[in-house]
């Protein structure tokens, strides 16, 4: 520990050799070297005239902040600060409070998420797959919050906004908030959770993916999932986020399991691209009396 | 040697106060607002210093509450797509817990599950809210900035009018007015070791107002809570029965 706090302090310890090198070194000839260049301090006091420096790592640090003794004092200051600035914001500007990617942003999805792969359905839920598209008209119609998976399936820009503690997510549909705890939480217990269109939703971080557990869905709002079948209270849904092209994509890879719907589970992937930020109310006013807008719908299945 | 020590101590300083700028208060988290037993919500709702009002608007609050005595208890307002949606002067003060998500660049914040307001910190300013393309919402346009460990909401761009046949304005609490004219400025601040939410209001309008009008709540941490979801359903007859029932309940015969 002495040895570290010797090799930090050396400058203040030996003042000199910093003020002394660079003229010595002009006194000797230009160096041979083109590898460092003249601001990098004290190649002829530590490493002999002429030679190559030879610097351990803190010493380098140190020789690029201090710079050499002809550099103007105001520009080394000036340089110092510079870095701890930087270090500081580079250090405070991950997920507020965190270390771990932040997912907040505006995400789109696109048509190349659209093409999901068909599902490997029990017989039961095949045979109520057009029933389940008239009761998700129903759900439209009457403007009921549409819940996952249609949450995360709005042709609308999701607004996704992540805090140490919790996420939440926006969409444009009749839908709810829904909420994303990662402050290590578990489900509640099962005689207090109160069933939503959204689910209860816990996540944990595996390197840069949050893994996301939700259970404890209602059977309201727009049940079909992508590629078939539908949620049902018994569903369990696992999702993995991650950010992807240097965070201009969302990955997001949902894997539901359901033994009265699914024959294995089912997964797939939607991949949103970040667009840029939105003024407009992330609102879509449902008025359920909009008697041409029901029969709009209705006419349509 | 000396001038050295007081430009590593000045580096020092000049780290610790770059993170401190960065590290601002996460209000994130459920918070109930703190009635102090008003009784009801009229009373609750009004429980605020007293706003310096316009004569004009006490004769409207006359008239409103002289409406109200006759019977003009129902909303009988049609509900269309066009109605703007939200409010905020109600939605802060009611029961529903507020429901934070703080980011970086914007702040969401909740009606229990329901959708709320945002609040932008990315440095936009607002919109130009006499555009015919800025479309209106009882919460208005709001954007944010730090001062030290305070949260500063600066919010225009309310509706002119909103679907209500008692009263087509959204009040404020004391008998104000949000509307197209209306500038709210709001100050958050953490309290009590994080375990309380403070928020002071000033509304400013001057053709509501002889002078802004100033009050505060506090609301109160909900560890853990889990939020509710509104589960109406229109398609309910009993339900849009209730909608045309007044919640004060008729007089005893």
């Amino acid at each position: 520990m002495r040895r570290f706090f010797d090799e930090i302090f050396v400058w203040a310890k030996f003042p000199s050799l910093v003020k002394e090198g660079w003229p010595r070194h002009k006194e000797n000839g230009p160096l041979p070297l083109k590898a460092w260049p003249g601001w990098f301090v004290q190649q002829p006091i530590i490493g002999g005239l002429n030679q190559p420096p030879r610097l351990g790592p803190l010493r380098r640090l140190r020789g690029i902040f201090l710079m050499g003794a002809a550099t103007p004092p105001w520009l080394r200051r000036g340089v110092l600060f510079a870095a701890l600035w930087l270090s500081s914001s580079l250090a405070f500007g991950q997920s507020p409070g965190t270390s771990h990617p932040d997912l907040s942003g505006y995400w789109e999805l696109r048509y190349d998420s659209f093409n999901v792969q068909a599902a490997s359905l029990t017989p039961q839920a095949a045979a109520d797959q057009a029933n389940q598209r008239r009761r998700d008209t129903d759900a439209v119609r009457w403007c009921i919050n549409v819940g996952v998976p249609a949450l995360m399936g709005d042709r609308s820009a999701l607004d996704l906004r992540q805090s140490p503690t919790v996420i939440g997510m926006v969409a444009k549909a009749p839908s709810s908030v829904r909420y994303i705890y990662t402050d290590g939480r578990p489900h509640p217990d099962k005689d207090d959770l109160d069933p939503t269109t959204n689910g209860h939703s816990i996540g944990h971080w595996e390197g840069d993916t949050i893994v996301v557990d939700t259970i404890g869905f209602n059977d309201r709002g727009v049940r079909s999932i992508p590629g078939g079948g539908l949620r049902t209270p018994n569903s369990h849904l696992t999702e993995r986020y991650r950010l992807l092209e240097g965070g201009q994509r969302l990955s997001v890879t949902f894997t539901w399991e359901d033994a009265g719907v699914f024959q294995k589970p089912h997964t797939y992937e939607f991949r949103y691209y970040r667009v840029r930020q939105i003024s407009e109310p992330r609102v879509f006013t449902c008025n359920p009396n909009d008697a041409e807008r029901a029969k709009f719908l209705l006419d349509e299945r | 040697m000396r001038s050295r020590s007081i430009e590593l101590v000045a580096m020092l300083l000049c780290w610790c106060a770059c993170a401190n700028a960065q590290a601002t208060p996460d209000m994130s988290g459920m918070w109930l607002v703190q009635d102090p037993g008003s009784g009801n919500w009229a009373d609750w709702f009004n429980n605020v210093p007293k706003p310096a009002l316009r004569p004009e608007l006490i004769k409207d609050n006359d008239a409103i509450a002289a409406r109200e005595a006759a019977g003009a208890v129902v909303n009988r307002a049609e509900r269309l797509a066009s109605c703007p949606f939200g409010n905020l002067p109600m939605m802060m003060a009611s029961s529903p817990p507020l429901n934070i998500v703080q980011s970086r660049d914007e702040i969401l914040i909740g009606a229990e599950a329901n959708r709320g307001r945002f609040i932008y910190l990315d440095g936009r300013g607002h919109p130009d809210t006499r555009s015919p393309d800025y479309v209106p919402t009882g919460f208005g346009h709001s954007i944010g900035r730090w001062e030290a460990d305070t949260l500063v909401v600066d919010t225009v761009g309310f509706p002119a009018r909103v679907c209500d046949s008692r009263r087509p304005v959204m009040l404020t609490p004391g008998g104000g007015r949000a509307k197209e004219t209306t500038h709210l400025i709001e100050r958050f601040r953490l309290i009590e070791g994080g375990e309380m939410l403070s928020v002071t209001f000033t509304w400013e309008d001057p053709t509501v107002l002889l002078a802004p009008h100033t009050y505060s709540y506090k609301y109160k941490r909900l560890a853990g809570a889990l939020p509710i979801e509104n589960n109406d359903d229109p398609s309910d007859p009993a339900y849009q029965q209730r909608q045309l029932q007044s919640v004060i309940p008729p007089p005893q015969k």
